[in-house]
């Protein structure tokens, strides 16, 4: 696939346009990777496809293969996978907590230990997501240094 | 793995500590008039390093339910009471037993532990109020 960037005026609106012969796996996917960059992210509910803004997520879960975002009060299936929204949220205030897990940071109300070097966060929508052992660290390095910032 | 050995350097020095307070509980209720020797001092290093021994097997990368924690926490104590005992009496082959002394091993061992477990705990609580501060002041920053 050839790569075009082309500049354009000051006055002029961002575009991305996609030349393609069908559309198929790889331009959905070129498609949700670009959205999720601007702001927001598909995902399914039943047979209806939402768009969510990336401020109302809490946290992105892989589940078997599958990968789930949580809202306030609810989930929708998506069809990228944790690294790719790791690659797309990590400006936007998002962290690598588990091997499963993603989280908003903004989403979060308080920490507490849990057993065995592990931490729980509290969310403000009364959920608790884990921090496991292996990601602590870079969490703490994380928030201190951007809380300084 | 870094994470794990810092945590039972910890452990170690926490368990010398305890292991000091407790002989120091027992001599006084059980033979306030015993003489001990320099050799008394190298004993809570020693049950410092037998006391981790467990944990430092008993590692594991995968993340453990609470059940599965629970569990390998009781074994754990089970392991460190088995090895103090065996290094306490087993080179006399557990032949004329005081009961007493026994009994108080037996104790500080589990009191140790507990000690131990309490104090990291009370130690990640000062790591997540510090977490919590600076979460607070990134989502202010980014607000």
């Amino acid at each position: 696939m050839e790569i075009k960037v082309r500049k354009i005026g000051g006055q002029e609106q961002e575009y991305i346009e996609i030349g393609c012969h069908a559309e198929d796996a790889r331009v959905k996917s070129i498609v949700r990777f670009v959205k999720g960059l601007d702001g927001s992210v598909s995902g399914s509910k039943g047979e209806h496809i939402y768009e969510i803004p990336v401020v109302d997520i809490f946290y992105i879960e892989s589940v078997d293969d599958h990968t789930f975002i949580y809202t306030y009060k609810d989930s929708f299936e998506t069809n990228l996978k944790l690294y790719e929204f790791e690659e797309i949220l990590k400006e936007k205030g998002y962290l690598r907590i588990s091997k499963s897990v993603i989280l908003n940071l903004m989403k979060v109300d308080s920490i507490k230990p849990a057993l065995n070097g592990r931490f729980l966060c509290k969310l403000t929508n009364g959920e608790d997501v884990i921090i496991s052992r292996k990601y602590v660290a870079e969490f703490r390095e994380f928030i201190s240094r951007r809380a300084g910032a | 793995m870094r994470e794990h050995i810092k945590n039972n350097l910890m452990s170690f020095f926490i368990i010398v500590t305890l292991v000091n307070i407790a002989i120091f509980i027992c001599g006084i209720v059980l033979a306030p008039d015993e003489k001990l020797g320099y050799t008394a001092f190298i004993v809570p290093v020693i049950d410092g390093l037998l006391g981790v021994i467990p944990g430092l097997v008993m590692y594991s990368k995968r993340e453990l339910t609470v059940r599965q924690m629970i569990v390998r926490d009781i074994i754990q104590l089970l392991s460190i009471e088995l090895i103090i005992l065996v290094f306490t009496f087993g080179f006399s082959g557990f032949s004329n037993v005081d009961v007493s002394k026994f009994l108080a091993i037996v104790l500080s061992v589990a009191f140790v532990y507990v000690g131990v477990v309490v104090i990291m705990y009370l130690l990640d609580f000062r790591t997540a109020k510090k977490m919590t501060d600076d979460l607070k002041a990134f989502q202010k920053s980014n607000n």
